[in-house]
């Protein structure tokens, strides 16, 4: 099997012994891998993945500021801008972590530490694991990605568009050669948001003949 | 008749409105009469000259000052502080001569007993700035033509001045000044409360030198340093830039290749951090200044503080990126996270199936 993957799947699979049923079924995926070959666009890795790591920067550099400067109004930072609602779950998380900490030098280098032990497992798991990068950034299909958006969109204007660059690439490098998705996001990565993105216009129809399947990681 | 003025009489009121500070082509020919084309060629003859500097270039906004003008940046600064300042330095450097035996003191134990006046006469209402070195008064004046100076900028005695001159021979002979520089600047940190960041560069410095044991004596200062970075919008390009010269940082020194090269990791390092360290104590330096009246000199300030911040960045950005370019040709090693530490990638991961 050829095997899309989505880049919760990356994520989930670095993680640190966390039990909850997405997680272990992640792992428990990647490690049964054998034969099978796993692609990744280059959308997630050289975008996604550095934009996803940017964040967990600015939410410890927002957990510094409101820490150590009491007249600090939280998230008044122009890079908080950049910060979505759960990872402001993440920084009360963190701030309540930091709190426990009488030296706060041991939270910069805690942090730093974890820092740098994701950017070398997410490194390790795309140097071991990953067969094929496929569909440069430049090369995704706009009309397609600009479709897909549409439908991600409705009821929902503020959504960023990295899931349709990524379905964009999935779609596109499955009409060159079959593979097959893996997400664990079954809110948006559905056959219906395929089918209503690519049927809407002739000329993508006629691009992409075929849509990929997508599978649930949580099935597996 | 009109009776013209020769060449040598404009160029003479040129230099003399510039001793006020910076000023525009259209600034000065309004005040000396004449057109922005007749400046515009003396100032360029008075440059030649070496006279005459030009700061500032924006559209037609063209600003020079003199080549002796003593505020940094040549910034616009007040007449009567600046003269006060200009007095206070020179004395200074008289009282030192004369109760050191005519020995010329160095600027920077000028510099740090003009502090220590400013700060324990407040009534004097001098300003102090931090900048790459620690606090000091916001005008250079070199030890050897002091007292030139005075006369060149009519520098004339203040009503206070037999008080001053006291303060001045009371701080020399008791504020344990010396006429070494890093040892002034050392006190300076020491004494005042506010400049841990001050020490903590120092700290970093020092263990630069110390090579051998550079991964154990900085790693602690390096993130102390972090947590002085203020949090203001102002610093938000230093707190980020920092941060990530903390993440390159510790990617060299836990790399594999580190030992083998140390040396040549450890200038680079400093070679960064330097950068860094001169922008933010720049950028101290125009939060302490403070901003203008004048609406014109204001848009000056403004300028140059705008040229100098994206020359500084421009630097910083280029060297930053290549200490992180490192992240392709280094083999990090694994690390075993602790119990906090797995707490915090827990709660970073969280959500991840949603990405």
């Amino acid at each position: 099997m050829r095997w899309f993957l989505d880049m919760c799947i990356i994520l989930g699979y670095i993680g640190e012994g966390d039990s909850s049923k997405i997680i272990t079924k992640t792992i428990s995926f990647v490690n049964q891998k054998k034969d099978d070959k796993f692609v990744l666009c280059y959308y997630i890795k050289d975008y996604n993945l550095p934009k996803w790591l940017g964040r967990k920067r600015i939410i410890f550099r927002e957990i510094l500021r409101q820490t150590r400067d009491s007249s600090y109004k939280p998230y008044s930072n122009e890079e908080c801008n950049q910060l979505w609602e759960k990872d402001k779950n993440q920084v009360l998380k963190l701030i309540s972590l930091a709190d426990t900490f009488s030296d706060k030098t041991e939270i910069i280098r805690n942090f730093e530490n974890v820092y740098q032990e994701i950017e070398r497992r997410i490194r390790e798991f795309i140097e071991k694991n990953i067969d094929e990068l496929v569909i440069p950034i430049n090369e995704i299909d706009l009309e397609l990605k600009n479709s897909l958006m549409t439908y991600l969109n409705i009821g929902n204007p503020i959504r960023n568009e990295s899931d349709a660059k990524t379905m964009s690439s999935a779609i596109q490098e499955h009409n060159k050669k079959e593979l097959c998705i893996i997400t664990a996001d079954k809110k948006d990565w559905t056959k219906e948001t395929f089918e209503w993105a690519v049927s809407i216009s002739l000329n993508l129809s006629k691009k992409y003949p075929s849509l990929p399947e997508i599978k649930y990681v949580q099935n597996t | 008749m009109v009776n013209r003025k020769n060449a040598e009489q404009i160029q003479e009121e040129i230099l003399s409105h510039l001793k006020e500070g910076p000023k525009s082509i259209k600034k000065l020919s309004e005040f000396t009469d004449s057109t922005w084309a007749t400046i515009n060629t003396h100032l360029d003859n008075l440059k030649k000259e070496n006279k005459v500097r030009e700061i500032l270039t924006i559209n037609n906004l063209r600003v020079f000052i003199r080549t002796d003008y003593p505020v940094f940046y040549g910034l616009p600064l007040d007449k009567e502080k600046r003269n006060l300042c200009l007095y206070l330095l020179s004395k200074i450097i008289d009282s030192w001569k004369e109760i050191y035996s005519g020995e010329i003191p160095n600027k920077t134990t000028v510099q740090k007993i003009a502090v220590e006046i400013a700060k324990n006469e407040p009534s004097l209402n001098l300003p102090v700035v931090r900048f790459h070195y620690g606090k000091v008064l916001p005008v250079s004046i070199e030890p050897q033509n002091a007292s030139q100076m005075l006369i060149d900028y009519n520098v004339s005695e203040p009503k206070n001045s037999k008080d001053i001159l006291k303060k001045i021979n009371h701080e020399i002979k008791n504020g344990n000044h010396t006429n070494i520089a890093w040892k002034e600047k050392k006190q300076q940190y020491k004494k005042h409360k506010d400049m841990k960041i001050y020490l903590l560069k120092d700290g970093i410095e020092y263990a630069s030198c110390n090579k051998d044991n550079f991964k154990a004596d900085t790693e602690k200062i390096i993130y102390d340093f972090f947590l002085e970075i203020p949090s203001t919008e102002r610093y938000s390009y230093y707190l980020r830039k920092y941060h990530d010269f903390i993440s390159a940082f510790k990617l060299i020194i836990n790399s594999n290749e580190f030992e083998k090269e140390r040396k040549q990791y450890v200038q680079e390092i400093i070679e960064v951090f330097n950068s860094i360290w001169q922008s933010l104590t720049t950028q101290f330096f125009f939060e302490d200044f403070g901003s203008q009246a004048d609406k014109e000199l204001e848009e000056i300030q403004e300028n140059i503080e705008k040229n100098t911040f994206e020359m500084d960045i421009f630097q910083i950005d280029d060297k930053i990126t290549n200490l992180l370019s490192y992240k392709n040709y280094l083999t990090i090693k694994k690390k075993e996270l602790n119990e906090n530490e797995k707490k915090i990638m827990g709660i970073l991961l969280e959500g991840a199936n949603e990405e």
